[in-house]
């Protein structure tokens, strides 16, 4: 289970209202690579891992990922919040707008509502573990799309931690993932095939 | 930046450095110098935490510490511009 504690991982304090840039950092939230994919995919593949690393790791970041969520639905909100509706009607905000408002929802900047085919759970260690190492490459590398994209200093301060934040859930993923491949069942000529009948 | 904005960039400082050497020992369950490390980050954490709460208000809600208000619904909300 879990508890809530009332403050952000990392401070946000966005100045300038700018409403194209939130449509971009909403992919972040709901996106093909966003926070909540994340954290579903983690906390859900716990449950067929093998170890004790595998199983604590994946909790530890699927709860980070929460609330790497609500720093990105803070960014959102802290960017829309005192928008006029002149601004968000000439920015490629305008057409969430009009569904959404200035509520926070879980979609890409394409526009797709969020997909659950982003959980991608395969109950296979190793199948899911090489996913994740994959998935914070791929957010890493939205971040970095929206670093190119964005003048704001302070929303660029907060993307430079979380983008940091997937460099090392990468680094643990692949510690993980050693700690199954290494110990492979007795006959394996590879790291596939578990002793997982 | 105001006391209480200082007081609670201090713990999310503490509690980060704690969350960090957390997920670094799931992979190195035997690094003595890094458990000594997250002990020392968890501790600091939870005492500047206990301080916020009892100055400003709650961070969980079983900080909440009133017979005449339940402040945990008081502003701020973490999002809040």
């Amino acid at each position: 289970m879990w508890n809530y504690q009332k403050r952000l991982q990392y401070p946000i304090n966005i100045k300038t209202p700018n409403p194209k840039l939130a449509s971009f950092i909403a992919s972040q939230y709901g996106g093909p690579h966003g926070e909540v994919g994340a954290a579903m995919r983690y906390l859900s593949q716990r449950f067929s891992m093998p170890n004790g690393i595998t199983k604590a790791t994946l909790t530890d970041i699927g709860t980070e990922e929460l609330a790497h969520l609500e720093m990105v639905g803070t960014l959102i909100h802290q960017l829309t919040k005192n928008a006029t509706t002149t601004e968000i009607e000439n920015s490629p905000m305008a057409p969430y707008y009009i569904d959404h408002g200035k509520g926070v929802y879980a979609i890409s900047a394409g526009g797709n509502p969020f997909k659950a085919e982003t959980f991608s759970v395969t109950g296979d260690p190793i199948a899911d573990l090489v996913e994740d190492l994959a998935a914070e490459q791929k957010a890493r590398a939205t971040y970095d799309n929206i670093l190119r994209v964005s003048d704001d200093p302070d929303v660029n301060d907060v993307i430079k931690f979380l983008r940091e934040r997937e460099v090392v859930h990468f680094q643990r993923f692949g510690e993980a993932l050693d700690s199954i491949q290494n110990k492979p069942a007795s006959r394996n000529t590879f790291y596939m095939g578990m002793k997982n009948k | 930046m105001n006391e209480r904005c200082q007081l609670m960039k201090q713990i999310m400082e503490y509690s980060f450095a704690a969350h960090d050497w957390n997920l670094y020992l799931n992979t190195h369950p035997n690094d003595r110098m890094a458990l000594r490390f997250f002990k020392e980050m968890s501790k600091k954490a939870m005492e500047l935490k206990k301080i916020y709460a009892e100055k400003y208000g709650p961070i969980t809600v079983s900080d909440v510490n009133n017979d005449q208000e339940w402040t945990w619904i008081n502003e701020p909300w973490p999002w809040s511009v």
